[in-house]
Order: C-alpha cells, then structure tokens, then sequence
C-alpha cells in the first residue's frame, strides 16, 4: 500500500487513499496472488469518458460503499435456519454454531430467523385453516416466551438477530423488544433486523396484508420508534430479490425497489419525520441467480439510484443516509427438482457474482430445497460454498473488481437509465401506492413471469436438467420432514399460555394499542403503536391478539 | 367475435397464508390463453374451497400448496365435497409436494400432481381433459 | 338446454328483485366497498347474490376472474351467492347473461343482487340499464380516469361515490363531481358520497341512501330496468341478435347468394338485407338444425 498521497490533492484517487489511511490506519491491503504477483486493493485509472475513475466509497457509491471492502471485513453468512417449534430451532443453531457459521461482524454471533407461514402473517397456531403450515418452513412463534426459549442464554447485546417476516412483523418486533426487555437487556444495545415485507406488494402479494396505505404507515411508525428507542435495528428490507422471484426482470425489480423507498421516505416527510434520521436503518436484499454479469451490474446500478435519488429527490447528506446496504441471496426460483446437485453449482456462481458486486451479507439456498426444507448436509455445504469462495479464490483481494470492465460499465448505465425510466413512469401514474392500488404493479410482474415461464415452454430459454438435457434419474434424495408433533405442541401451549396469564391486563394493552393505532393512521404520535405492541407482548398479548387489532386499523389488501 | 361454446370453468385456489403466488397466476393465465374461465381465490378453510367451486359451476378444482397442510388440506376438501354431494368433481395439486405426500393424496382421490417445471402444455391438457370428462363431452 | 328452461321457467316467476349496478375505473376499490357494503346491507336485503363480470381475453376468448378475492368474508355465509362472469367480448352477451342470472336469482329467492362491472365503457352502460340503482365508484385524484369519464356514465349513474375519503384528495374530488353532475343539469337526487372502507366511514350512509332509491324504483318499478323505452328496445335488440345468429349459421345457398351479390357490389346493403328479411318470410324452416346457444337468449 502505497503511503505517499498522489500530489493532485482533489483528484478521486487522492480522496481515497486519504480515506483509506484515516480509516484503516497502518494496515497494508496489498495481497499476492497465486502466481506471486501483487495485487492492488482496488484498480483504478480513466473511466471510458477518458475521465478519472469513481473509486469505491465514493459518492454515488458505484463500486461499493467502503473504500476498502473484503480485505478488511468479509461479508458476514447468514444461513435462514428455523423450523418446528422454537426449541428445535435451537438445537440447528447449536450445530451451525459448531461448523463455523452464524459469525456476525467484529465477532458477534448472526442469526437469520426464518417463520413458518402463519407466524409470517399474523396467525397464531390455533387460528383456523393454518394448522398444516405449522412449524412447516419456518418456526412457529407467538409470544414473547418463545423468544426466550429460542435465544436463551445469548448475549443479545451481542447477536445479531435477523428476522424474515410479512405482515406479522410490527407484531413479532414487538414480541423480540418484550423479550430482550424481560432478561434485562436496554434496547440501545439490541442490533438486528425485521425484513417487514409489509410495503411489498409483489412478491408477497400473494398473502393477506395491511391496505397500501396502512402498511406505508407502520413502516413510518416502526422506523420512527427504533430511530428513538432502538437506534442500531435495522427497520426494514426493501426485498429485490422477492420481486424477480415473483417474476419481474432485474430492470423492474431494482426500479420497483427503489420506488418504493421513494415511497416510504415521501410518506415520511408527509408525517414530519426527517428522512435521514431513518434511511440509514433500511437495508436491500437482492437475487443473485443465472444472470451473472447483470447482476453484478444491477448491484452497481442499484447504489447508484439510490445515492442520488436520496441526494437529490430528498435532500440527504448523510453518508449512511446515502449508501445501500445490500443483502444477498441465491435464486430461490432456479433451484430445481429435476437434478438438484445441479442447484450446488447455480448457488455457487450466484454466490460468486454476489461477491463481485459488494454485498454486506449472503444467503447462500441449500441445493434440496426444491424438494423440501433444507437437509443438514444441505445447510453445511452452503456455508462450504462461501468458505471457498473466501478462502481458495481469491476473489477478496480486490474491491469492485470488475470496475472498468467495458461490458459491466456499459450494463451498469443502462440498467441505471432504465430504472430511472420506470421510476418517472410511477411517478406519472400517481406514485407507487396509486400502482399497487390499481393493479398496474402486479400486472407488470405477471406479465413478465408469463414470459418468462413461456420462454422455458418453447425452449427459448434453457433451465438444465428440465427443458434441455433432462434425465430419467428417480430423486433419491433425502427430503426433511418437518415434526408432525410441532403443530399439536404449538396449539397447546398458546392455549396454556392464554388460560395462565393475567387476562384483564392483556385486554387493555390491546386496546390501548388500537387506541394509539388510531391515532397513528391519522398522522399523530407516529411510533405509538410500536411501544404499544411492545407492552402488549410484555403483557402477554399473542401474535394473532395483537395482529387482529392492527388489521382493524390499517385495513386488509384482501 | 361471439361466443359460441360453453367454456371451461376451472377453479384455482391457494392458501390465504401462502405468500407466493407466481406458479398459481402463470397458471391461470395460461389456462386463459387456452380459452378457460379461471376463477382465483384464498382459502382459509377447505370448506371455502368447495363452496366457490359450486357457486362458480366450475369443471376442475386446482390446488396450490406451498408451506404445509397438502394432504390434510386436501382430504378435508375431498370429504366436503362427498357431503355437498359432487364426489366426482375432479381436483388437481401442485406446488411444493414431498415424496411422502404422494401416496395420501393418490388415495384421497387426486387426478395429477403437478411438480415445478412440469411443462404448461402438458398442465393445459389435463384441465381440459379434465373438464371434458366432467361435463360429459368426452 | 337445461340452462335455458330454467332461465325461461325463473322468468315465469317474476318475483321482484332489487338490483344495484357498480362501475368504475380499476383501483377505485368496487370489490372492498362492496364487500363493505353487503354487511350494511344484509339485515334489510336477508339473501343477497353479487355478479362480478370480468374481461375476457379478446384473443383466446378465455379470463382470469379474481374479483372475489375481496370478498372472502362472506363465503361461509350461505344467505350470500357470489358468481364471477366474464364478458366474453360480446356485450350483448353479457348483459343477456347477467340478465338470465338475475332472474334465476330472484326466482330462488333472493332479496337483492349487485352487479360490479370494471371501467367506464359501453357494456358499462349497458348493464347498468339492468339494474334499479347504479353506483359509480371512484378514488381520489385519480386525474386523468376522471376527465375520461364518458358521459354516458355520468348520465346513468343515481350516487357518485368517492372511495378512499381518507385521502387528502377526496373533498376536492367529491366536489368535482358534484359540478360536473350540476352541469348536466341533474335533478339533485344523484348525490356525490364520500366512504373509507379503512375506516369505515360513510357505509352507513351509502346503505341508506341506496335503500331509499331502490325503494323509489320498486314502488315505480316493473322488475328490471327503469326507463319507459326500455322494454322494447331490449326486444328489438334480442330479436336482432337471434337473426344475426341465425343468418351466421344458415347454411341455405339463397341466402349465401344474396350476400355475394352484396359483396361484389351488385346490390347495397339494404337491398340485400330486405332481400334476406323477404326470403326468410316465406321459409318455415328456418330455426331447424340452427343452434343459436352463443347469443345466451333463453
């Protein structure tokens, strides 16, 4: 690492290297590779304008938003585990614990909790027409004592717990803050994350959630709350990911994307609240599937828009208000059941065009899943696949290695155009709330899936081992089942809990909540109802309870 | 352009708590290009499902599953349909079905299970047969 | 056909039936207020059945029906009949159908039917002469959709309802259309409402006032459609309907000859179809080996 500054002051990469020593002192990035070479921590030169080049961690944060990325901290694994009931999950955490996986950033423990259906949505186990889905792909979860159960003993101060979750997310936030509250834990310590996939109306359209409207609001509220109480919790998850896997190409995924940020920070600023003091909490989580060089440039794409949207459109000048925090993930949607080693492969190089984009953290699917939810042997060599690609390939050594790339730079201002394009059309169209209402959304993501799924039809589009080079080969593969037990267990015990708690103080922290609802949905008080479901989970209110008053108040979508 | 053929009428239903619902509109959309009529609904119970399927006059009842409830779910609609007295109203799954699904559904009396990258024709002809079937015109 | 002896014996019957239309652009949020309105409504219409008519495809002649969705309260209740169409592309067709379903309906008893068609078109209008009260619904700002609003709607609608009166909008909606009602120079029993289904607003309300109209139009009323021309028309335009299936489906050379001589510019179109009008005059066969079950006349 070069130590002598360049001596043109203001070009970019004197800013950098000025930011590189201040922010990692001595230390040296320079790394050999196999062949003995040296390698830069990032390269750099003219950009195809003949000027001089973004360097990473610059604004609009193209190549990434650290000056110095893998060298310094690798992204951090988070494999979705949970299943059954609260205590089974704990023995799989205890075992991915063991193999070297659930490693957080600067050594804390990372958890990424994923619900089964009726959790997702609001249910609890006894409600009716969920009782198949129980403990079924996710854990079933209904009130604070679970909490306690699948995190007992951890430091919370520091475990990063990560949450996947629909419309029950307000509610199941409310239940995490309850218990961290009762073991004694302040909540300025607690870090994590709720994806609160409420705003998202086209992957998961599919479900019961709040109106449009109301959902914007209870992200407005959930993030309000947190900016005060909870400050390093990360609110909410603006999912790229589920809208390809609901079958929108990456231009109208990263364009919807970013439309609904515009969305939530427009509905901020109509509520008083300074966008700033809560973009820095939002976060991305992308797909990385069978497009390789598209989704390292929709990734560069996507900070892009970002940064100069929030710029630009809302006046940002905080970095953290600036900077896209991305999660990713492996394509669900290409993982087959015909051949599924074959999945193994498609994780791997979806893995590796994460890697080469910047992401913060990684999802890697395990390969069965089509089959099933995944096998040990399946969540291991996931957490295998990024050992690899960390250790053996090199691919850490440089930052943005693909910057300067004619291909990737071009795909990169081109999918920028385009999504620049989409967003001017909603807007035109009244805003993306008016595009969800009408239909337009939707309509858009179903065409594309259409032809999508028409290509694979005529063969225009190859999927290997389904439409082209399919084999006659039985599955033997082992497919997990799930505890049929789970559900009677789960059932019981909110029965027990409801017939052994103090009733009467539970009935008024609902209708407190409903009251703070209430006022909520007409502007005032913005961040009540999430103290309010805070104290009612303390006072033992279930999922459902206290799902059904905010139903009440900010309405259905069906 | 007039109409001059009943059409066929076929029911396609997931659960309310299932939140992907791509496999489920392709399919209906493919069923319209194919000149059916598709109605879409959530159930929450399996009564539900039966009792659209008769206010609807539908030929075949497809059933989408994603998170659990396949076998249990389906016996539950095949018993309602015997006491609504239309037994021989033909039901079809797919979505994510396990290798220990199989054999229960087989037996409760499903006509096809359809797995992922099972191709569209192929989904197609088997409402349409299905429907043919039902209504006598075979 | 069995469907067409029970439409003609449900005719029979006559027993009266109230029936309320409701139309609108999409996203104006129909399918909630109705869902909405069928609990403000049960205790005065006991049974009450919805058709919901969709689009088809006008290519394959196929649709995707997903309007009752919305109203998934209401399955497990057997006093409510909720029934998807889909258009077909023909709008003869549609009105002729819903018609039949109306009258099946209230021959089984039924108290009240509402009728939801999308956009603001000529079918629109067309079902709307079908029912007692029409309702025209739509959500504020909606710019553009309001200034398209055909005039055809507008002159046929009884309420204007602005959904969504939560909306920041909605006053300022709710009063343009009370001017553009003014304009046409309405008598000032159609009304603009505003409701919220979210909050529940308005509902009351928006019952009443449909209940008291359709009581206006029951005590002036016959059965279906409201206007004094109406009838004949209606017989004029099914008659019509009938002929032009059957000179489709005719496989007589006469007539095949007199539209040749029209296509070749021989004859004009009058003269042809006169021609035609006199031919068929003088046969008495002519409904034998026709199958006219497309036109959904019973």
């Amino acid at each position: 690492m070069a130590t002598v500054i360049s001596e043109t002051t203001d070009s970019r990469y004197a800013n950098w290297q000025r930011t590189v020593v201040a922010r990692y002192a001595d230390r040296s990035f320079v790394a050999r590779n196999r062949s003995g070479l040296e390698l830069q921590p990032v390269y750099s030169g003219l950009d195809r304008h003949g000027e001089e080049a973004e360097m990473p961690g610059q604004y609009p944060y193209t190549r990434g938003i650290y000056p110095i990325h893998y060298q310094y901290q690798p992204w951090m694994d988070l494999q979705i585990i949970g299943y059954g009931l609260p205590s089974q999950t704990r023995e799989r955490m205890d075992l991915l614990l063991k193999e070297g996986g659930s490693k957080g950033y600067f050594d804390r423990e990372a958890y990424n909790f994923i619900f089964d259906m009726p959790t997702s949505m609001g249910c609890d186990p006894d409600h009716p027409g969920v009782r198949g889905s129980i403990g079924d792909c996710g854990i079933s979860v209904c009130k604070a004592s679970d909490y306690e159960i699948l995190l007992a003993g951890k430091d919370l101060a520091k475990t990063t717990v990560s949450m996947v979750l629909n419309a029950g997310s307000p509610a199941m936030l409310g239940l995490y803050l309850a218990a961290a509250k009762r073991r004694g834990f302040a909540f300025d310590k607690l870090g994590g994350n709720v994806t609160n996939y409420i705003w998202d109306f086209f992957g998961h359209s599919g479900g019961t959630n709040f109106s449009p409207r109301g959902s914007y609001r209870l992200v407005a509220d959930i993030a309000a709350y947190c900016a005060e109480h909870v400050p390093l919790w990360n609110t909410l998850t603006i999912s790229e990911h589920n809208i390809c896997e609901a079958g929108a190409n990456n231009v109208q995924a990263v364009g919807y994307a970013i439309a609904a940020i515009i969305a939530v920070n427009e509905e901020c600023v109509s509520l008083g609240i300074e966008p700033e003091s809560v973009i820095p909490r939002f976060g991305f989580h992308v797909r990385y599937g069978e497009n390789f060089f598209e989704e390292i440039a929709k990734t560069r794409a996507l900070r892009r828009v970002y940064a100069k949207v929030n710029k630009e459109r809302f006046g940002c000048s905080k970095s953290s208000a600036l900077q896209a925090r991305i999660h990713a993930q492996t394509a669900g949607s290409l993982l087959t059941a015909q051949q599924p080693l074959n999945n193994l492969v498609r994780n791997a190089y979806g893995a590796l065009a994460a890697v080469l984009s910047g992401v913060n953290g990684m999802t890697i699917n395990a390969y069965d899943e089509a089959l099933g939810l995944p096998t040990e042997e399946a969540v291991t060599l996931s957490l295998r696949t990024s050992q690899m690609i960390a250790e053996e390939t090199g691919a850490v050594h440089v930052s943005d290695p693909m910057g300067g790339s004619f291909y990737i730079e071009e795909l990169t201002d081109q999918i920028e155009r385009r999504v620049f394009e989409i967003i001017e059309e909603i807007d035109e169209r009244g805003g993306l709330i008016a595009c969800i209402e009408s239909g337009w959304i939707k309509q858009q993501v179903s065409a594309s899936a259409y032809q999508w799924r028409q290509e694979i039809e005529s063969g225009e589009r190859t999927m290997v081992g389904v439409n082209k080079y399919a084999s006659d080969e039985p599955t033997e593969y082992k497919v997990f089942q799930p505890d049929p037990e789970a559900a009677r267990l789960a059932i019981a015990d909110v029965e027990r809990h409801r017939a052994e708690r103090d009733d009467s103080k539970c009935k008024a922290a609902l209708e407190a909540l409903r009251k703070a609802g209430i006022e909520v949905r007409e502007g005032r008080n913005v961040g009540s109802v999430m103290a309010n479901l805070v104290a009612a989970a303390d006072a033992d209110a279930t999922l459902g309870e206290m799902q059904a008053v905010l139903h009440e108040v900010f309405g259905r979508n069906k | 352009m007039h109409d001059t053929k009943p059409r066929p009428r076929v029911l396609l239903t997931k659960s309310f708590i299932d939140s992907h619902d791509r496999a489920i509109e392709t399919i209906a959309l493919a069923l319209r290009d194919a000149a059916m009529e598709v109605v879409l609904i959530d159930y929450e119970q399996p009564e539900d499902v039966v009792t659209v399927a008769l206010q609807e006059d539908v030929d075949v009842i497809g059933i989408s599953f994603m998170s659990g409830g396949q076998v249990e779910t389906t016996q539950k609609i095949f018993a309602e349909l015997q006491r609504r007295d239309v037994a021989d109203l033909p039901v079809v799954v797919g979505g994510i079905i396990r290798p220990f699904d199989e054999p229960p559904l087989r037996e409760a009396g499903v006509k096809n299970i359809f797995r992922g990258g099972a191709p569209l024709s192929e989904v197609v002809a088997t409402f349409e047969t299905l429907s043919r079937t039902y209504r006598g015109l075979a | 056909m069995v469907g067409a002896e029970l439409g003609f014996a449900a005719k029979q019957l006559g027993s009266p039936i109230s029936t309320l239309g409701v139309t609108g652009p999409p996203g104006a949020g129909k399918s909630s207020l109705i869902n909405a309105l069928i609990s403000e409504l049960l205790p005065s219409y006991p049974r009450i059945g919805v058709l919901m008519v969709d689009p088809s495809s006008p290519v394959s002649g196929g649709a995707v029906l997903g309007d009752r969705v919305r109203m998934a309260a209401h399955s497990p209740n057997r006093n409510v009949f909720i029934r998807s169409l889909a258009a077909r592309g023909h709008l003869g067709g549609v009105t002729r159908a819903t018609r039949s379903v109306i009258e099946l309906l209230a021959a089984a008893g039924m108290d009240l039917v509402i009728v939801e068609t999308v956009g603001t078109g000529q079918s629109e209008v067309e079902v709307a002469e079908l029912t007692d009260v029409k309702l025209m619904v739509c959500a504020p700002g909606m710019g553009d959709e309001m200034q398209a609003i055909k005039a055809g709607i507008l002159e046929v609608a009884d309420l204007l309802v602005v959904n969504k009166s939560d909306l920041p909008d909605a006053d300022r909606t709710a009063n343009f259309l009370k001017g553009m009602l003014m304009h046409r120079g309405h008598q000032e029993k159609r009304a603009a409402m505003k409701v919220s289904t979210v909050r529940r607003e308005g509902l009351a309300e928006l019952a009443g006032a449909i209940q008291s109209r359709l009581a206006d139009a029951r005590d002036g009323a016959r059965g279906l459609g409201n206007r004094t021309d109406e009838p004949r028309n209606r017989f004029a335009r099914d008659t019509a309907d009938l002929l032009a299936a059957l000179l489709r489906e005719s496989s007589d050379p006469r007539i095949e000859e007199i539209m040749h001589k029209h296509l070749s510019g021989e004859v004009s179109r009058r003269d042809a179809a006169c021609e035609v009008l006199r031919l068929l005059a003088r046969k008495t066969d002519w409904l034998d080996g026709v199958d006219a079950s497309g036109t959904g006349l019973t």
